[in-house]
């Protein structure tokens, strides 16, 4: 059996995104080429990524964004439905703007469109994830617990961006993950943006059995030290494609896991597979 | 323009060296084979011609061994593959700093010692800073290095990237205190503060004879660089081993990609980063 090679977070957008900053456009269309692109993976030349998960561009869900939730969604429950083999939903969850009706979108989302995953970005949406102070703690819980109890109703994880002071520090999954056992989580950019906290993220997968870590920005000696923590089953590949290169962030992988020490950890082919896409298929229950 | 690549940055030793994690070893041998695995370069399948090695770096942390000692090694390598390899010797300046200047002015044409290698963090001092403590104490070590590059007319590397030592802004009063000696600020400072580089790309801005190496960077920094600085300042260095070559050559390689990927650089652009500049400061023929 193969395992495909799945991407657990890109990008499209029809416009410009001026809070992220990513320009002109990333169409469904520019994100398929790149998956395309030829390159050798593991020794297979023309390899593609097969699926990709694909999230609205960031910008267009700041607070002071016009858009609804579901304008916000829009061009990507149209390329999903264009492109079901290729694309998997994304929705980025801005929590100040849940409600019942936002509910109920994602639950149509998930059950009619091919939504897999929920992504939360408290640096972007400016927020604590659920600390112990009360200030904070209570009333992050009241705003988020409601998107966790959703994932845990519909079977799907959450996706937590981290590697920024002072809100997307990925220590601070560690209480919302005990709090909420049964839900998948996963550690975004390997705690790494403008700083790295790889090392604070291992600390949470080492103590909470139901969190994942994703690999784009990953420092690739943070990713050999991911796996030698947690082992090759709760590492899964991320490009963070635009803007960062598909064929790039998989080369980062496949070099620091399968060359030889010190540059690499001489990691299976079987193993490096699952970080590129077997453990990210298991989790969405992808066949 | 000819289309060659030198990596100006990596590191080669015969054994495990505890001090920054490297092992079991990264022979010459193992570091040639690596550039010259075949890279996908805009299209084009590329070796790297030509490297610019440095020692193990907790060898050179350790006062029980002179420089001769720490950089066995090298040496040996440079010896042996003259064609591939050329020499950056690292000077740890809080050891026998006399001692040291004379061996590397010694080994210039022998050893083609093309760079001299300053790490504040990995030997504990300031760099020179605009006060006086500990500012005239650091001069008092670090204004012989730079001596020494502009003597054997050879660019400075400085190693950047973690507090307290190693902020790329402090580099400011050394590049004003020689404004005629080149400095490549390492990492940009990206290597554990990813942000870091964009204060490298104001120190680059400010500073003529600063440019800045691209190992350990982020994407979104490199396209923030060229922007500011132009591809003249931005020096493509793996730093392998312990970073692996094939996604730092990528990294800079992808430049020549559309917005948002890349910011269309030519080729002849992308060939300055990852070859030219770095053998015109260090005069390395391409």
């Amino acid at each position: 059996m193969t395992i495909p090679i799945i991407d657990c977070l890109t990008h499209i957008g029809q416009t410009e995104d001026h809070v992220i900053g990513w320009g002109p456009k990333f169409l469904a269309e520019d994100l398929i080429a790149q998956m395309d692109a030829p390159r050798t993976v593991l020794g297979e030349a023309n390899r593609c990524v097969d699926k990709a998960v694909v999230f609205p561009a960031l910008g267009l869900t700041v607070p002071t964004s016009t858009l609804s939730f579901d304008e916000q969604h829009s061009y990507i429950v149209e390329s999903v439905r264009k492109y079901p083999d290729r694309l998997i939903g994304g929705i980025v969850m801005h929590a100040r703007l849940w409600s019942d009706q936002v509910h109920d979108s994602i639950r149509n989302m998930v059950k009619n469109s091919g939504f897999k995953m929920m992504y939360i970005h408290p640096s972007l949406h400016k927020y604590w994830l659920p600390i112990a102070t009360p200030s904070e703690g209570e009333g992050s819980k009241q705003m988020l617990y409601p998107l966790f109890e959703a994932a845990r109703e519909l079977s799907i994880p959450i996706y937590i961006h981290t590697g920024d002071q002072p809100y997307a520090l990925p220590s601070t999954v560690d209480f919302v993950a005990g709090e909420f056992p049964d839900v998948k989580i996963i550690i975004g950019h390997l705690g790494t943006q403008g700083e790295m906290f790889t090392i604070e993220a291992l600390l949470v997968l080492s103590h909470h059995d139901n969190v994942f870590i994703e690999s784009s920005f990953a420092m690739p000696h943070m990713l050999i030290e991911a796996v030698h923590t947690v082992g090759p089953d709760r590492v899964i590949f991320g490009s963070n494609c635009p803007p960062l290169e598909i064929t790039h962030q998989l080369l980062n992988v496949e070099e620091a896991l399968t060359l030889d020490p010190p540059v690499g950890m001489n990691l299976s082919y079987e193993d490096t597979r699952k970080v590129m896409g077997g453990n990210l298929a298991k989790l969405l229950d992808i066949e | 323009m000819k289309y060659t690549i030198l990596d100006p940055h990596t590191h080669i030793i015969p054994h495990r060296e505890p001090v920054w994690g490297w092992g079991p070893h990264f022979y010459a041998e193992e570091l040639l084979e690596t550039l010259d695995r075949g890279y996908d370069v805009m299209g084009e399948n590329k070796r790297i011609e030509k490297a610019i090695v440095m020692t193990g770096i907790g060898l050179t942390a350790v006062g029980h061994r002179s420089i001769t000692e720490s950089h066995e090694y090298a040496l040996e390598s440079v010896k042996k593959y003259p064609d591939r390899l050329y020499l950056n010797p690292i000077i740890n300046p809080r050891l026998d700093l006399e001692d040291q200047l004379y061996t590397i002015r010694e080994w210039k044409d022998e050893y083609q010692v093309v760079m001299l290698k300053l790490h504040p963090s990995m030997h504990n001092y300031y760099l020179p800073t605009y006060r006086p403590y500990p500012g005239e104490a650091s001069k008092k070590m670090i204004y012989p290095t730079f001596e020494l590059c502009r003597e054997l007319d050879v660019p400075m590397m400085i190693h950047m990237g973690e507090a307290p030592y190693s902020f790329p802004a402090q580099i400011a009063p050394i590049a004003e205190a020689f404004p005629d000696v080149p400095i490549i600020c390492a990492h940009s400072g990206a290597n554990n503060v990813p942000s870091n580089a964009l204060d490298a790309i104001l120190l680059a801005k400010t500073h003529d004879n600063v440019y800045l190496g691209s190992s350990w960077v982020q994407m979104p920094e490199l396209i923030e660089m060229y922007y500011a600085l132009g591809p003249e300042k931005i020096i493509y260095e793996s730093d392998c081993s312990p970073a692996a070559l094939g996604q730092a050559l990528r990294l800079v390689t992808n430049l020549h990609l559309p917005l948002p990927l890349g910011v269309g650089a030519s080729k002849d652009e992308v060939y300055r980063m990852i070859g030219g500049n770095a053998a015109e400061l260090c005069k390395i023929p391409l």
